[in-house]
């Protein structure tokens, strides 16, 4: 790996966990962008292992407080969301169009809705440790958190539509013009 | 179409399909959920009050309405029982089988066009009164008939006549 591309692995992870933390909206974030944008340009392996490091530590560090037994779960999700940066990335070779917005944002929204059933998941988990069983535990929780992911997803859609292909565009600049990025594509 | 574009058209569905499933999911259980506190508020106050529609139908007003259509056709609609908050103009709606109208808005209100086929017209036009039992005699009021809120004992009527004489003849 180039020097330049880990001082931006390193700058992007920074840029990911800081605005994770950040205060904002409910439900509406960027971290998820930041960690498919990073698994697309780095390759599945960074992304992944990205979209876990930040979950660990929005874990201990979110301002709704520590996140206990539903860490793993957002882990899972959110190591997902990079796995499929990773894969979206190797797909497209790294050559990225206008359409690409349309095609991350349905990818973005479809992450962000199995994300949001892994967590919901946990909260089903969590409820079944106390003696519910699984069947209705699962149908709460899903359908109790449906108005939470309506606004995770459509927020998702859009900011994924608006955010992905600006994003790229400017990172290859950064790391010195398209045919280096394509040239250095998934190379560790 | 393209086999990446119809990839991403399905994705999209299935997104779109599997959050609508799970928000029309959560309104349904909304529904049921406060459809039976609402029953249920209503059976704990059945039980500590008696029944609910009957006491709102205690408490209606009883009115009499006169209709007179201007061809020598009246009706006397008496002991006419309109739910509470009812006005000279939805009462209507009560004893008649058409009623037409112009919202004018504001101040102005409504303004009864047609009642039962009989239309207002460059000379002739529908009137309503108010009896003032206190000083007997048919009291034109000078506000939309949706404005006056019925009260228990109250005369109304509405009368089909000409311009031309003003004020217009009273109810006979």
């Amino acid at each position: 790996m180039q020097t330049r591309h880990l001082a931006l692995l390193t700058i992007l992870s920074a840029l990911c966990v800081g605005i994770q933390l950040a205060p904002r909206p409910p439900n509406v974030e960027f971290t998820s962008l930041l960690v498919f944008l990073i698994g697309a340009f780095f390759g599945v392996y960074s992304g992944s292992l990205l979209g876990g490091v930040v979950m660990f530590v929005n874990g201990f560090l979110s301002s709704w407080g520590f996140a206990g037994f539903m860490m793993p779960f957002q882990i899972a999700g959110m190591v997902l969301v990079g796995f499929g940066g990773g894969w979206y990335g190797k797909s497209k070779k790294a050559e990225y169009r206008s359409s690409s917005s349309v095609e991350t944002a349905v990818l973005g929204a479809l992450l962000t809705l199995i994300y949001d059933l892994i967590t919901n998941f946990g909260v089903a988990a969590e409820h079944m440790l106390v003696g519910i069983p699984v069947f209705p535990a699962i149908v709460v929780a899903l359908v109790s958190g449906a108005p939470f992911s309506l606004v995770h997803v459509l927020s998702n859609f859009f900011v994924f539509l608006a955010g992905f292909f600006p994003l790229t565009r400017v990172l290859q600049k950064f790391v010195g013009g398209e045919n280096i990025w394509k040239k250095d594509f998934l190379r560790m | 179409m393209e086999k990446g574009l119809f990839t991403y058209v399905v994705l999209g569905f299935l997104v779109w399909a599997m959050l609508g499933s799970l928000v029309a999911a959560y309104y349904s259980i909304q529904y049921d959920t406060y459809k039976n506190e609402y029953n249920s508020l209503v059976d704990q106050f059945n039980t500590r009050f008696g029944n609910v529609s009957a006491m709102l139908e205690g408490i209606s007003p009883t009115i009499d309405i006169f209709l007179s259509y201007g061809n020598g056709t009246t009706v006397w609609q008496n002991n006419t029982t309109p739910a509470l908050g009812s006005t000279a103009f939805t009462v209507l709606y009560l004893i008649t089988d058409n009623v037409n109208y112009t919202d004018f808005g504001g101040e102005l209100g409504i303004l009864v066009t047609s009642i039962n086929g009989v239309a207002n017209n460059n000379t002739h036009g529908w009137f309503y009164w108010l009896w003032n039992s206190q000083n007997p005699e048919w009291i034109l009021p000078e506000k939309s008939s949706a404005k006056y809120i019925l009260h228990d004992g109250d005369t109304i009527a509405y009368t089909y006549a000409s311009y031309k004489e003003w004020p217009p003849p009273p109810p006979t």
